[in-house]
């Protein structure tokens, strides 16, 4: 068995949409992964499955959820900024975190990267926003140890 | 305390406030153990960070009820090496709540990154029933029951894609699983009923299959729409078709020791404690008509 490369093959193509459509336009893509026939003709029939649209819905959702808990009213106030900016953090983190902690301060520091980019007209709203939010976290999270 | 026996509830940041004002609607709590803590990874020198207030909470249900333990972090069928810094996380978190019935999920949730460490798919994906992978897969449930120092219980998981070509079907998978390693499944009928929603196989074809002496719990849990997919959101109350399920199979699992509701929090003002009142009393009249074997305690 190869399974470590269907694990990953399927792991990206979960992770990306795009990726499978090419998929299912050119199965040849697979070559970069370690398979055996079987796995390959898997890893085929898992993408062009009409399944596969709820997959890739489901990783998205899951990736967004930490995000919209931990760091709701900056999303808020990102408003119709929110999906393209969550677009291009995803691409720039193609790993997902489900620590809510973790990604939110992923997110924090993407977004702090953005504002002194000059990316946003809102940018010190933003930034106060990022500040009291992430404070919020700290202490939902606490900071000391007794488990 | 005693056993985790009866009907249960999977922790979430409702159920503290709930069973404050319905104490006896479960006789144990299930908790899924990484909403203690925020893990950085295998590669962090400190890996676990402890959440106090979540640490607290738990701390103050275990007073009054048996904790059942449900992982979701272990990734038992990732092509990685197993976790066994998580694992003995795992056992920390029993030892402390004297709990004797630990849970995870037969299917895979990490890959192995370019960095060495585990990335996270977000969502778990099952794993090919095949020989070889039986052979391995066993090697790994033995190591892990050995960390944890007591069976581990596999829970079935959901399929929105087809895995073609196996050499056995999952029920088949896991019989020969728990039969070789003596551990456990948790059999989750919406997770059945899901399936069964998406064009898969119907659910009693899959516990036909199955051996029903390996079950000792069964979750059960509403589900919700979206798009054209029927998901295992736990949004809810269960539908009518699992509560059908659970009246044929519980009675033919004869080392059931649990039947546990499961809801996202964020779905419970659809329900409210009324709702979720009524969920447990019917799993309750379900349980109270099993035979007394069941009756542990």
């Amino acid at each position: 068995m190869s399974l470590d490369g269907f694990q990953r093959a399927l792991a990206d193509a979960v992770a990306s949409p795009s990726r499978c459509l090419e998929l299912r336009r050119d199965g040849s893509l697979l070559e970069n992964y370690e398979l055996d026939d079987r796995e390959r003709r898997r890893l085929l029939a898992i993408v062009g499955h009409e399944g596969m649209s709820h997959n890739c819905t489901l990783y998205r959702a899951n990736r967004l959820t930490p995000l919209a808990r931990s760091l709701p009213r900056t999303c808020a106030l990102l408003g119709d900024r929110l999906l393209p900016e969550l677009e291009a953090f995803w691409a720039r983190e193609p790993n997902t975190e489900i620590q809510f902690k973790l990604e939110a301060e992923r997110f924090a520091h993407f977004l702090s990267e953005r504002c002194n980019e000059g990316a946003f007209g809102v940018a010190d709203e933003l930034a106060t926003m990022l500040c009291v939010e992430l404070s919020d976290l700290d202490r939902q999270f606490g900071l000391d140890s007794h488990f | 305390m005693g056993a985790a026996t009866g009907i249960g509830l999977v922790f979430n940041s409702i159920v503290p406030h709930f069973l404050a004002a319905y104490v006896d609607t479960v006789d144990y709590v299930e908790v899924i153990p990484e909403t203690l803590w925020t893990d950085r990874g295998r590669l962090a020198t400190r890996r676990y960070e402890p959440i106090p207030a979540a640490i607290d909470e738990v701390d103050a249900l275990a007073e009054r009820y048996p904790i059942a333990c449900h992982g979701i972090g272990l990734s038992i069928g990732s092509a990685s090496a197993l976790d066994e810094q998580h694992l003995a996380e795992i056992r920390r978190f029993a030892d402390r709540y004297g709990v004797d019935r630990i849970s995870e999920h037969f299917g895979f949730s990490r890959v192995r990154g370019p960095d060495g460490d585990d990335h996270h798919l977000g969502l778990a994906f099952p794993i090919p029933c095949d020989n070889d992978i039986l052979s391995w897969m066993i090697g790994r449930i033995e190591r892990a029951m050995g960390i944890l120092g007591q069976p581990i219980i596999l829970e079935n998981g959901v399929h929105h894609t087809p895995l073609i070509e196996q050499d056995m079907t999952e029920p088949e998978f896991l019989n020969r699983v728990a039969e070789v390693t003596g551990c456990g499944v948790l059999l989750d009928l919406h997770n059945l009923h899901a399936d069964h929603r998406n064009g898969g196989p119907a659910p009693l074809a899959y516990i036909e299959a199955l051996d029903l002496e390996h079950v000792r719990e069964i979750h059960i849990a509403g589900g919700s729409m979206i798009g054209r997919t029927y998901t295992d959101s736990h949004a809810g109350p269960c539908p009518p078709e699992v509560w059908d399920l659970l009246v044929d199979v519980a009675p033919r699992c004869p080392l059931l020791e649990g039947i546990t509701f499961e809801f996202h929090d964020s779905y419970f003002p659809r329900m409210g404690s009324e709702g979720l009142c009524q969920q447990l009393q019917s799993a309750r009249e379900i349980w109270a008509g099993l035979p007394r074997r069941h009756d542990v305690t």
